[in-house]
């Protein structure tokens, strides 16, 4: 097979312009949105322009320590956009979430090797991609599960009490809260893996057969990615609600409001 | 538990007084009322003595030990808070009774069906509502349940939020018969419904904050 064939800049600039369509309904609809619209794709193509020339050079490279940088630096980024959906402060919730998160991509990362033997897997045009695809895939899930979570105890708060005054500790108390958002975070994530392939061509696959696999190679691969997006989808979503509710409550079992982002009142 | 005490308990929320030196000795089968009118404090009173408001004065001791994080627990584990709205819960009446069981405290202490149907009919139900589905019974219905199974844990101090403001006359009846009738449950109830104004009652008004006791009724 052959490698995708290479799209000229020129050609991409007017592919660009076809952009112009949605910005003028937009205008017509008063929607107020071609700002957004316009900072949205200039902050992507800086970013992907920017993750071409430095994924070159890592790819380059090849070194293990930078490797593992590269993995901890991408959870980090990841970790602080869940916080700052969820209406958390990331400046009290990061030391607990982040070795969490940390330690998970490692441990999902090691788990390929099941699959993949060591050479292929720890070299970085492997190694990065993989981590790449499987964290910027949990970020929904994580985020729906923390703000479902935290909005539900502050909304039933009446609820929580009960519980604790039945005599269940901390642990007891928050499980039907943990259950409501691992149920709302995952349901979704469920449905998209059934209709995987019908509904939407997976990207990674795309990508691969683009890039001149055999479609048998590319979606053994899609399969393999779909297997870890979901169990890193479903272990953080619980791990983090878990881990950050265990620093959100005081001694006495009261929500502790300087853990929350201060919503903006305008 | 013997004895109860709030010592000069003030609470504070967004620069407003809510509750301002409360002192109230509670002694063992103390039924107390708690009447005031609506965003008095009376619920942040409740929520305030089971440590979940923080104050910014005041402390909560029993039987001499004053109440901490460190020892919240053991104290919560003789008391039992009902709020005005019942539990959302999926399952039949009886595994909803049961729930509280399931709590690592609890085990090992789970009632009969005989003394679960016992209290259930001393509510009003007959023995078929064992099998229903909790979410198909009305909110007094819900409410009753939830009264039965807080009854059923067996605990020292009740702490009850009004919790008959959705029965019917008969019913509000009942309920304060059932908590009021044995000599060693200590009662605080908060409630708008006058019925509370019963025999051996002390009844309290709190108002702009202060805790004020109208003497007790013979």
């Amino acid at each position: 097979m052959n490698a995708a064939v290479s799209i000229s800049l020129p050609s991409l600039g007017v592919f660009f312009l076809l952009l112009i369509i949605p910005a003028m309904l937009f205008r017509y609809m008063n929607l107020r949105l071609n700002r957004q619209l316009v900072i949205a794709f200039v902050r992507m193509v800086l970013q992907l322009s920017l993750v071409a020339v430095y994924l070159e050079y890592i790819f380059k490279l090849d070194n293990m320590a930078v490797n593992i940088f590269w993995i901890l630096l991408m959870v980090l980024v990841a970790n602080a956009a869940i916080l700052k959906q969820s209406g958390l402060s990331f400046r009290r919730f990061f030391v607990v979430t982040y070795p969490c998160y940390a330690l998970l991509a490692f441990c999902i990362l090691g788990s390929f090797l099941i699959v993949l033997d060591a050479g292929t897997l720890f070299s970085a045009r492997y190694l990065i991609p993989l981590a790449g695809m499987i964290f910027g895939n949990i970020l929904r899930t994580n985020v729906v599960a923390l703000d479902r979570f935290y909005s539900q105890v502050n909304r039933r708060d009446a609820e929580y009490i009960a519980y604790v005054s039945m005599g269940a500790t901390h642990a007891e108390a928050i499980k039907p809260f943990l259950r409501e958002a691992c149920k709302a975070a995952l349901g979704p994530q469920i449905a998209s893996v059934s209709t995987m392939g019908l509904v939407a061509l997976p990207g990674m696959m795309t990508g691969q057969i683009l890039g001149g696999s055999s479609p048998a190679v590319a979606i053994t691969y899609q399969l393999m990615i779909m297997v870890a997006i979901f169990l890193t989808s479903s272990l953080s979503t619980f791990l983090s609600v878990v881990v950050s509710s265990r620093s959100a409550f005081d001694g006495y079992g009261r929500i502790k409001k300087e853990m929350f982002l201060t919503k903006d009142k305008s | 538990m013997h004895t109860f005490e709030l010592k000069g308990l003030c609470v504070r929320k967004e620069a407003k007084d809510i509750l301002q030196d409360i002192n109230l000795l509670v002694r063992r089968g103390d039924k107390i009322l708690i009447q005031g009118p609506s965003g008095s404090g009376k619920s942040t009173l409740l929520r305030a003595v089971l440590g979940f408001e923080k104050c910014s004065q005041g402390t909560v001791v029993y039987d001499g030990i004053r109440v901490s994080s460190s020892t919240i627990r053991d104290f919560r584990s003789q008391c039992t808070y009902i709020g005005q709205s019942p539990l959302s819960y999926e399952g039949t009446v009886l595994e909803y009774v049961h729930l509280p069981f399931g709590f690592k405290v609890n085990r090992g202490r789970c009632p009969g069906e005989e003394d679960i149907l016992a209290i259930l009919q001393k509510l009003g139900f007959a023995s078929e509502i064992l099998t229903a589905e909790y979410r198909s019974l009305s909110g007094g219905e819900q409410q009753r349940v939830t009264i039965a199974q807080a009854l059923l844990l067996k605990r020292d101090l009740y702490l009850l939020d009004e919790v008959t403001s959705s029965l019917d006359q008969a019913n509000i009846i009942r309920v304060i018969n059932l908590f009021t009738g044995s000599a060693d449950r200590t009662v605080i109830a908060v409630s708008h419904n006058h019925e509370w104004r019963g025999e051996g009652m002390r009844v309290f008004a709190l108002q702009n904050g202060h805790l004020k006791e109208e003497g007790e009724r013979a």
